[in-house]
């Protein structure tokens, strides 16, 4: 909230005079301006011209625009959960006003352990999967750590991070037999390869499902629970975050947790997909698409602002996008260019959308 | 509402441009063969340029729409760009088959749909068993392996006891590790014996790797590189650790390596002919799905090149070579 400094001889008066300003301001706009100033409201406009423009192309080539087949909706319903939950994690550290670009790191070792502790090493498989868990935890711990207390910018802390990783897994990734690091399959029990990447309740892919309680889950956190409070103050003002007793370095400390958690649980639904886990997964540059995802949907780069909604769509117009491009043949080499120009376009509508509603600009 | 009017018609205007781009989605010809070529990494390595000349020249040739894919390592994207081309409903997809736990479902099921499945490059460990291919047009790895191995051993006077460095891009992929395979076969034949480096797909960073390895241990006695980003700058890195020059060799062509053969800094590489991997490959899908005609599997590998027969390959390398 904008104030005005003291030492410019405000009183408590002239702020009082700016809220009630801003809250009469609010109060007398229209539903449209009030659903403008909300963080996924661009998104969710561009969503539905995708929609629509899918619609379209569906009817006009309905031979050559499969889109809406079968095939292609189960595709879809098996990726954009993974990049979805990693870019849930992603924003919420994100609105707390810290990155973490460990997160394709994250997403292949935390597996890698827990496939390694179960197949080589002769644990049970729950505490196996346990472990993958509490080595996301720990590495969002110590993350938490080195930007709290070390006082080093969480974007060169988790980029160190991803070094770290790469590094550990093709250590722990070096075959007895071969003598040189590998993949590992994961052979995990029927019934977790059904919880995760199976069909549930019918039709459903459980990937689709585990996306919606994570969504769901990640919506209650930040705006029915205190923490929620905790984190958009934290990631708004961290200053005045912690003159009215908001403990700014726990917030964050499980902000990092949280989101590594949700890049070790995706890693996890995407193992059991493809049955195996690759080093050279840590290179997949999957830490800048969540990102992406977040920016997309409307976060904040700089902390305070952001939404599960918002994400959520970020992720799925990200992977809609690719799916698109790949229907109607879009050259190849030309992908990124066209993911990286989708990306700018939406924030830009972001921008100038959020300028007219009344919002501040980036 | 003017700028969110504006800002809306811009976004509708650049995804309509992006759907234009690509002729097939609005008069795809009926006569035409859809295929994708899924190409597991590093799509701008000079490597790639014979395969994919000769794709598109076999689909310009054979009436192909070929659609070309990079998967960067991920088996994830592979796994994604198969069940894509499955929804897409392609006539053929061309794999190269670096994953095979994450790749062998996805492509049984390809098959199951009635697309075929021919593989490059890369080839399933099981072969054909594996039921995941038809054919596979490409290198064998462990044989190519043995035979540079053997010329470097012979040429450059390999003897029991003797230490070499085997730098390989990715030595996790199936390819590398084989050839890493058959190129300690040879050494091991002799009694000497060889440490595989990873060196990723970059020069320059294979370049530092290697001359890295080469000052901590200047008792190595060959080099002979896994693929075509290390045997390309083994010379230099020989060179920037300060040692004598040593027997090198390794796979792939491309300009650096060439040069290095014509000019005597490297004995001789392997070539498994990319160009062949990327013609044959598509114009046995477009016979096959046109004719029936059942593909076939074909060694693209045509033994050593060295400095007797470096001319023609120096002059064709990056196009067809």
């Amino acid at each position: 909230m904008t104030t005005i400094p003291k030492a410019l001889g405000a009183t408590a008066t002239d702020t009082q005079a700016i809220a009630s300003a801003a809250s009469t301001r609010y109060r007398t706009q229209n539903r449209r301006q009030k659903f403008m100033r909300n963080a996924s409201a661009n998104i969710a406009i561009l969503s539905i011209l995708i929609l629509a423009g899918t619609i379209g192309a569906t009817i006009a080539y309905p031979d050559t625009f499969n889109f809406y087949t079968t095939g292609n909706l189960s595709v879809l319903a098996q990726q954009i959960p993974v990049i979805a939950i990693m870019a849930i994690g992603a924003g919420l550290l994100m609105i707390a006003g810290e990155f973490d670009l460990s997160l394709a790191g994250v997403y292949t070792v935390c597996p890698f352990l827990g496939a390694l502790a179960f197949t080589q090493w002769g644990w049970p498989f729950i505490p196996a999967i346990a472990l993958s868990f509490l080595i996301a935890a720990l590495i969002g711990a110590t993350i938490g750590f080195v930007v709290n207390r070390l006082r080093v910018p969480s974007f060169i802390a988790s980029l160190g991070m991803m070094f770290v990783l790469r590094g550990i897994v093709r250590g722990i990734s070096i075959s007895s037999s071969t003598g040189q690091p590998g993949a590992i399959s994961l052979k995990p029990p029927v019934w977790f390869e059904a919880l995760m990447s199976g069909h549930l309740f019918g039709p459903f892919y459980a990937q689709t499902l585990w996306l919606a309680v994570f969504a769901i889950g990640a919506w209650y956190l930040l705006n029915r629970h205190v923490f929620g409070n905790h984190v958009f103050a934290t990631g708004g003002d961290p200053e005045a975050a912690e003159k009215n007793g908001i403990r700014t370095r726990h917030t964050k400390l499980f902000a990092f947790m949280i989101c590594s958690s949700c890049s070790a649980f995706a890693g996890l639904m995407q193992a059991t997909r493809i049955n195996i886990i690759d080093p050279g997964q840590t290179l997949t540059g999957l830490e800048l698409q969540a990102i992406a995802a977040c920016v997309i949907g409307g976060t904040y780069l700089f902390g305070g602002r952001g939404s599960i909604l918002g994400i959520t769509l970020g992720a799925v117009l990200l992977v809609t996008v690719e799916n698109i491009l790949l229907l109607i043949r879009a050259p190849g080499e030309f992908m990124p260019v066209f993911i990286g120009t989708i990306i700018i376009v939406s924030v830009i509508l972001n921008m100038n959308v959020g300028a007219a509603a009344g919002r501040r600009r980036y | 509402m003017k700028t969110l009017t504006r800002s809306l018609v811009y976004t509708v205007a650049a995804l309509g441009m992006a759907a234009q781009i690509s002729p097939a989605m609005a008069k795809l010809d009926d006569d035409k063969i859809d295929v994708t070529l899924i190409v597991h990494c590093c799509l701008g390595n000079a490597f790639w340029e014979p395969l994919l000349k000769g794709a598109n020249e076999a689909a310009e040739k054979f009436g192909v729409t070929l659609d070309i894919q990079n998967a960067e390592f991920d088996p994830a994207r592979q796994v994604n760009y198969i069940e894509q081309a499955i929804a897409n409903k392609q006539n053929a997809i061309i794999p190269m088959i670096a994953a095979p736990e994450a790749m062998t479902e996805p492509l049984k099921k390809a098959r199951a749909a009635g697309i075929h499945v021919i593989a490059t490059n890369t080839d399933h460990p099981d072969k054909a068993k594996s039921g995941a291919r038809e054919a596979y047009i490409g290198q064998d790895f462990v044989a190519a392996g043995e035979l540079i191995g053997n010329r470097i051993v012979a040429d450059g006077k390999i003897t029991k006891g003797d230490k070499c460095l085997l730098p390989g891009e990715s030595p996790e992929q199936h390819h590398i590790a084989a050839r890493g395979q058959g190129v300690l076969n040879a050494l091991r034949a002799v009694g000497a014996d060889g440490e595989i480096l990873r060196t990723g797909d970059k020069p320059e960073e294979a370049l530092t790797l290697i001359a890295q390895y080469l000052l901590a241990n200047p008792d190595t006695k060959c080099v002979i590189g896994l693929g075509n980003t290390p045997t390309g700058v083994i010379p230099q890195a020989v060179e920037e650790a300060g040692l004598e020059p040593l027997p090198n060799g390794g796979f792939d062509t491309s300009p650096a390596i060439m040069k290095n053969i014509t000019d005597g800094k490297t004995i001789a590489t392997v070539d498994q002919q990319p160009f062949w991997q990327g013609f044959l490959a598509v114009m046995m899908a477009s016979y096959e799905v046109r004719y029936g005609l059942a593909p076939a599997d074909f060694n693209s590998s045509n033994g050593i090149i060295d400095k007797s027969n470096a001319e023609i390959v120096a002059k064709f390398t990056g196009t067809y070579r």
